[in-house]
This record gives structure tokens, C-alpha cells and sequence, in this order.
């Protein structure tokens, strides 16, 4: 079986067992919790689009490890056209559920995985690579959610992972067994993590030669024992628990961030694809960041998609679209959103082959694409709430428009142009709250800000990337300063 | 005299000076190798793909059957490795004297 129904990936996680904590309290039910639930429907979406016909040729593709037809969330991009397909499979998705979809980060962590470990074994003669492609075809023939896991705890900011005073700062091994190794720590704001299969973890950043034991690579099952999650808080979330869904914004999808413990894990050989390689912790890092910046350049996109739509909406429902600065607005929300995919197209169509077959964008243009979605969404957001309206925060409660006495007057008060037009106020504008400073603002700003590296972490990149001795000279040529021996003609 | 057949990319942004590093490739080839920019008959049994970046926008069907083997060139990757910038041009050498036949005598 290489595609699962959407159906058939819930039920899948039924049959998890996960620790899981929210509140205080531990989680039995979690498919059904009504605050974690909307996380999976947007997971169930990457599957559902699979199985369509009008979507499926963008969502699948052919395996390049068994030949056979596979989610390309599971996939190793062959070609800069798999690299195009990719963000335009992620903007699809964000369009369909105005969220982040959960599923992007072990995409990304495979491709990075894949080209690493064959680098490592060209130098040290290791097995890695072979052991990540068994994994791997696993995962292809399964059809399996996987969260790409690299954030640590870290501790003190000041301090490498080996100079920490609690080693567990940052996730390590702790034993090497004759069939395995046990690691222990904690990575935080795991996106997708408790909707998903397995786990397929990262160092966190470079390491010193004397950091071997956090230079890990290894996948792991989310329902293995010695897992804890946390489940994160998102701003408005108990809204969720209330009986009438409008006031959520987002009525069915949602995304999740879990802190996640690793109380002395054990992984067994097959399953690790570094251990102590700390030379090659940079490769790796570079790598699943750099994917990760060209998926912002989709995701984010497919989101701001549905936010200048809510934008559009209300200001038809306010019976405000036809002023020319309301107009303008959303010409400018188009405009950066336009630009946010045109970065995630280039560093793809700019992308290349690595020496182990698989390709990988513009590193460059990947840090330029994320360092923009670091500022637009931002910008996007304020403009969509200009064009909400002040009501987006005074609104009355669902349960105010449901009453059977005040009911009346809160519609009648909240109608704008058109005799529908309430209801249709109350439900845009919480989706606007939703994306702008409710649930949904968790993926679209705070994420787009820190997801993927921080702001400061792109222009450490692009200064590196950049060569501005080239730039100098042809500046320098220009005026003068240096002969310009391209001109031979008289 | 030994031939290797030698490709430029467009050089739209290069990341590496190009003609600075293929400059010093030759000085430090042994004198009966050449770097040509066309084969008199047929194809070379060895040429550099010189691309500025990592796009690596020569490596393409059309200029993979001008030689016989590549030795593949995109910024500071060789051969899609990375490779440190000022260890590129020794690099280029020793792939170059590993893919060609030795001198007859």
C-alpha cells in the first residue's frame, strides 16, 4: 500500500499510544480532543488531496527508490521541476486549510537526511545512507506522517551544546549498546508532532569535534514509551472546548506545537544515520533549513491566499470594496504575497543535484525567501485587520447571536450591507482573528518569524553567501578604479 | 599534447572568479596538458564543466555528450561536493590528472 485514504491515516492514529499532556492532565482520546482534532484534519488533508484526480498530479509522484506512485510529502525531489512542484503542492494546502498542514518538515528532513548521509559515508565508510534508504522506502510504502525534529531546549544561548551545565540542554546519547543507542532530551515547538508516525531527528546546530555525543541522527516511532508530549498552548484555543465553533474562525483545521521529552529512548542501529560524525552536523543543519525556507515560500503563501480572500469578503460584507483605498489594500496584501512565491519558485528553479542524486534549492534565495516571510505575513495581517474593522475585537460571543432574546439585536446591530450579512461578518471576522492573533497567527506570523531559523539566522546565511569582493570589482570597473579588460573594440 | 575539453557557464552570478581559477588550473597542469575550448574530432575524453554557481546550469544533456567524463564544476561544489574555495583549484588538478590516460612516452 504506497497511498493511505484520508480516512485510513486517522484511523492509524487510533491505534497510536502516545503520552501525551495538555493542562495538567494526560490525554486518552487524543484523535477526538476538540483542541488537538483540527491539527489532524489539516494533516488528513495531505492525504485526502492524494486521492484526488483534479489534485493528484501535483500531490503524488513516482518514487524514485521503488518506482512506485507515493505522496510527495514522502518524496525525494528528483528534478528542480519536483522542487517547483513542491512549494506549489504547499500553497495548494494552505489554501485548502488556512494553517500549516504539519506535514512539510519531514519532507524536508528527508531530502537533507538523504544527501548528508551520503556525503558522510563517501569520507567515513559508514552505513548510514543505505540504513536511511530502507527507512525511508518504510515510509513510502506506508504512506506514514513523519515530524522532522531538530529544535532543542538549548539551555543557555551563550553556551555550545558541550558546555552546557545540563547536557540534556540539547538532545544526546547518553549509551551506545551493542544493538543501539539511548538518547535523552527534550525539542521544542514540534510542529506535526503527535499526528504523526515517526520521528525523524536532527542535531540542532554546528558542533564542536569534541561534541560528538549531540551529533545524532536517528528516526524513532511516536508511540515509543519512553516519549513524553507536552501540548502546546495557542492563543484562543479553549474556544475550541465551546459548543458553537464560530467564534474559532477556522472551523475545522488547525495546527499543533508539542514539547517533546526523550526520557532515555532507545534506538536501535538500523534506525540511526549519524552518531558522533560532528563535522558533518553544518551540512545537515544548512540543508533542512534551507528546504524549510523554500516551504515558507508556499505554505505561508497558501495562507495569505485565504487571508486576503477573508479581507476581500469583509470589506464586501461592510459595503466598503468599492473605495479605491480599500482597493489599493488588498492590490498591496497581493503584492506581498506574489513576492513571498515568487522566492520560493526561484530558489527552486535555481535549485541542484547533490552528489547523492537528490536536488536542493538556491541556499542563497531560500534565506532571502524566508527572510521575507519574517516581515510580510506581518504586513498582510495589519493590512487584513485595517480592512476588518474595529469589530474584529468587540464582537459579541457566538452564544450572544444565539440568544433567544438579545440574539435579535446583536444581529440586527452587526449587519452591514446585505440582509445576511451578520452572520457572515461574525464568521469572516473570526477567521481574520483566527490567522491574525488567534490560533492560526501561532503558524502564520510567530512561525513565519521563528519557524525555519530566526530572522537573524537568514542574514548570518546571507552574509555568508553572498560575495561582495565580486559586487566590489564590478563597481570598481565601472569608475574606473580597475581596467575593465572586457572592452577590446575600438 | 593531452586535451581537456573546457565549458563556461553564461556566468550570470558567479560565486567563484571563474577565469582566475582555470588560469591557475593550467599553471598548474603538467606542460602537455591543455585545456581547449573545442575538440578537433569527436569527443574529448575529458572535460571541466566550469559553472560560476551551484545551479550548475551546464550540466546538461547537450554539453554531457561533447566528453566522455565530467568533471563537474557549480561554485564551490566539484562533482556535487563541497569543496573549500581556496582548496578548489588543487582540487580541479587532481580530479583532471586522475580521469586522464597517462602520457606516452
Amino acid at each position: 500500500m504506497a497511498l493511505k485514504t484520508a480516512q485510513e491515516y486517522v484511523d492509524s492514529l487510533r491505534k497510536q499510544k502516545l503520552n501525551i499532556y495538555m493542562f495538567g492532565e494526560k490525554v486518552d482520546n487524543y484523535v477526538d480532543h476538540p483542541i488537538i482534532r483540527p491539527s489532524i484534519n489539516a494533516m488528513a488533508m495531505t492525504y485526502k488531496l492524494a486521492e484526488e484526480p483534479e489534485y493528484e498530479d501535483l500531490m503524488t509522484v513516482t518514487s524514485s527508490l521503488t518506482g512506485e506512485k507515493i505522496n510527495r510529502f514522502t518524496h525525494l525531489h528528483q528534478s528542480t521541476d519536483d522542487l517547483r512542484n513542491k512549494v506549489k503542492m504547499q500553497r495548494l494546502l494552505g489554501q485548502k486549510t488556512g494553517c500549516c498542514f504539519q506535514r512539510c518538515v519531514g519532507m524536508d528532513a528527508f531530502n537533507a537526511v538523504f544527501s548528508t548521509t551520503f556525503e558522510i559515508d563517501t569520507k567515513y565508510g559508514t552505513q548510514y545512507h543505505e540504513r536511511f534508504k530502507k527507512f525511508l522506502i518504510y515510509v513510502q510504502q506506508n504512506d506514514l506522517a513523519v515530524d522532522g525534529c531538530m529544535t532543542d531546549a538549548r539551555g543557555d544561548r551563550s553556551k555550545s551544546p558541550g558546555q552546557q551545565p545540563d547536557p540534556d540542554a540539547y538532545l544526546h546519547v547518553v549509551e551506545r549498546r551493542e544493538d543501539g543507542i539511548v538518547i535523552r532530551g527534550c525539542k521544542l515547538h514540534q510542529t506535526g508532532m503527535v499526528n504523526s508516525h515517526e520521528i525523524l531527528l536532527m542535531p540542532n546546530n554546528s558542533l564542536k569535534d569534541d561534541e560528538k555525543e549531540w551529533a545524532v541522527c536517528c528516526a524513532v516511532p511516536t508511540n515509543d514509551p519512553g516519549i513524553i508530549y507536552v501540548y502546546g498552548r495557542q492563543s484562543c484555543d479553549t474556544r475550541k472546548l465551546e459548543p458553537n465553533k464560530i467564534d474559532v474562525g477556522n472551523i475545522n483545521f488547525g495546527g499543533q506545537e508539542v514539547m517533546t521529552i526523550f526520557n532515555n529512548v532507545f534506538v536501535p542501529w538500523e534506525r540511526v544515520f549519524m552518531d558522533g560524525e560532528t563535522d558533518f552536523s553544518t551540512m545537515l543543519v544548512e540543508r533542512f533549513a534551507g528546504y524549510h525556507r523554500q516551504s515558507y515560500g508556499g505554505c505561508k503563501v497558501g495562507t495569505g491566499d485565504t487571508l486576503i480572500g477573508a479581507a476581500k469578503a469583509i470589506t464586501d460584507y461592510n459595503g466598503a470594496a468599492k473605495a479605491s483605498h480599500v482597493k489599493d489594500k488588498i492590490v498591496e496584501m497581493c503584492h506581498l504575497n506574489e513576492t513571498l512565491y515568487s522566492c520560493g519558485i526561484a530558489c527552486s528553479a535555481e535549485g541542484r543535484k547533490t552528489a547523492s542524486g537528490n536536488y536542493m534549492i538556491d541556499l542563497l534565495l531560500a534565506n532571502v525567501c524566508k527572510q521575507n516571510v519574517t516581515r510580510f505575513p506581518y504586513e498582510i495581517a495589519r493590512i487584513a485587520q485595517d480592512l476588518a474593522g474595529g469589530s474584529l475585537v468587540t464582537m459579541p460571543s457566538a452564544q450572544d447571536f444565539d440568544h433567544p432574546e438579545i440574539g435579535p439585536l446583536v444581529k440586527k446591530y452587526m449587519q452591514g450591507a446585505g440582509d445576511d450579512s451578520a452572520e457572515k461578518r461574525q464568521r469572516m471576522l473570526r477567521l481574520i482573528e483566527n490567522i491574525t492573533m488567534g490560533c492560526g497567527a501561532v503558524a502564520y506570523l510567530t512561525e513565519s518569524m521563528h519557524g525555519a531559523g530566526s530572522p537573524q539566522a537568514q542574514r548570518i546565511m546571507i552574509s555568508r553567501l553572498v560575495d561582495l569582493n565580486h559586487r566590489k570589482d564590478l563597481a570598481e570597473k565601472l569608475c574606473g578604479i580597475q581596467d575593465n579588460t572586457d572592452i577590446d573594440w575600438k | 599534447m593531452r586535451q581537456v575539453l573546457l565549458k563556461y557557464c553564461g556566468g550570470c552570478n558567479p560565486d567563484i572568479n571563474r577565469s582566475k581559477i582555470i588560469t591557475e588550473v593550467k599553471r598548474g597542469l603538467p606542460p602537455d596538458i591543455e585545456l581547449v575550448s573545442k575538440i578537433a574530432d569527436g569527443i574529448a575524453e575529458v572535460g571541466i564543466m566550469m559553472s560560476g554557481c551551484t545551479t550548475t546550469c551546464l550540466d546538461r544533456e547537450d554539453v554531457r555528450k561533447s566528453a566522455q567524463q565530467w568533471i563537474i564544476v557549480g561554485g564551490n561544489n566539484v562533482n556535487y561536493f563541497p569543496v573549500e574555495n581556496d582548496q578548489l583549484t588543487d582540487h580541479i588538478i587532481r580530479k583532471i590528472l586522475a580521469c586522464l590516460p597517462p602520457a606516452s612516452k
